[in-house]
């Protein structure tokens, strides 16, 4: 294991995460060779060491006091927290119906726009000749012949 | 008395079980907000804010979850956020005598100097190696308790921690690899 290494997986070493006990000895033989990176290690001991000792900020004595006076609504009964719950649930469902209702008239507008414009396509530029070729009773194969094909 | 006792006491409307759990975790609470926000004046205030928070919100906690990881993260957001209101991260009134440039001998430092400068230290790290760096070091949570506090996964955990351990180690001790 080279140092690059060894100094990345230091601080899990550090702080007792490492899992894989074969790691855990590669790192401690390494540490026994090499000089730099247990000086690496001391240094993450002395940052660890300060950070304990860093004051705290106690609570003031009135703490409970002044939160009590904040908390002046009690707590809800069960089953108005039940229909909280289920407001919850239906601000969050909102914009489900709002999709779906979008998605729909899109698709309708889409759709039918598709339609008149096929339409307007196929039958702008057709003579009632051309028209009538959609009829069941017409003569196609006249109709190829008169044309020359 | 176990949280989740605390908690079942206060769901059946005994406020007494909101008080037991406010009183075993504010000191907690004061200071996380208190060493991420670097200010004494304001973390009073925003742990009151975190509690009113849960007393809100206790009713979404899903019992199989831990309830103190539940409550950092109450915490930390409550505190990201008044810090993005205030939009200053870094706490003013440091000695400026004291700098932080990695050539200063921790050993010649009383105990004041020293707290001084870790806690100008801790200020100037970005704040997700911050709140990484307090949940391990002084909280002294395990891995992964601090992603669930953090909402992020072990891996992210891992590497800020890394980053914030070497942030500090140059300012503190002196970058000599």
């Amino acid at each position: 294991m080279n140092c690059r290494k060894v100094t990345k997986m230091l601080g899990k070493y550090l702080d007792k995460e490492l899992t894989d006990k074969r790691i855990t000895g590669l790192i401690e033989g390494h540490l026994k060779k090499c000089a730099a990176c247990k000086q690496e290690l001391n240094s993450l001991i002395l940052i660890k060491k300060l950070m304990l000792q860093k004051e705290g900020l106690p609570a003031r004595e009135d703490f409970w006091a002044r939160l009590k006076n904040r908390l002046k609504t009690k707590p809800a009964p069960l089953t108005v927290r039940w229909v909280s719950r289920s407001e919850n649930l239906a601000k969050r469902l909102i914009p489900v119906p709002i999709a779906i209702t979008i998605l729909i008239t899109v698709l309708l507008f889409g759709k039918t726009n598709d339609l008149n414009y096929i339409n307007n396509y196929i039958f702008e530029d057709l003579n009632y000749e051309e028209i009538g070729m959609l009829n069941e009773n017409y003569d196609f194969t006249s109709w190829l012949i008169n044309n020359g094909l | 008395m176990e949280d989740i006792r605390l908690i079942e006491m206060f769901d059946s409307g005994d406020e007494k079980g909101f008080e037991m759990l406010v009183k075993k975790y504010q000191n907690r609470v004061i200071n996380i907000v208190y060493s991420l926000s670097g200010n004494t004046n304001n973390a009073d205030d925003i742990a009151q804010e975190v509690f009113v928070k849960l007393y809100k919100n206790i009713r979404f906690f899903k019992k199989k979850a831990k309830f103190s990881t539940w409550l950092y993260r109450i915490t930390v957001n409550t505190t990201y956020n008044y810090l993005k209101k205030q939009k200053r991260y870094v706490p003013l009134h440091f000695n400026p005598d004291l700098d932080v440039s990695g050539k200063v001998f921790l050993n010649n430092l009383d105990h004041r100097e020293k707290q001084l400068l870790l806690k100008r230290a801790i200020g100037q790290l970005p704040l997700k190696y911050r709140s990484v760096i307090i949940l391990k070091e002084i909280e002294e949570l395990c891995y992964k308790d601090i992603a669930k506090s953090l909402g992020c996964r072990i891996g992210t955990v891992e590497s800020r921690l890394f980053r914030a351990r070497r942030m500090l180690k140059k300012m503190l001790v002196g970058d000599k690899k």
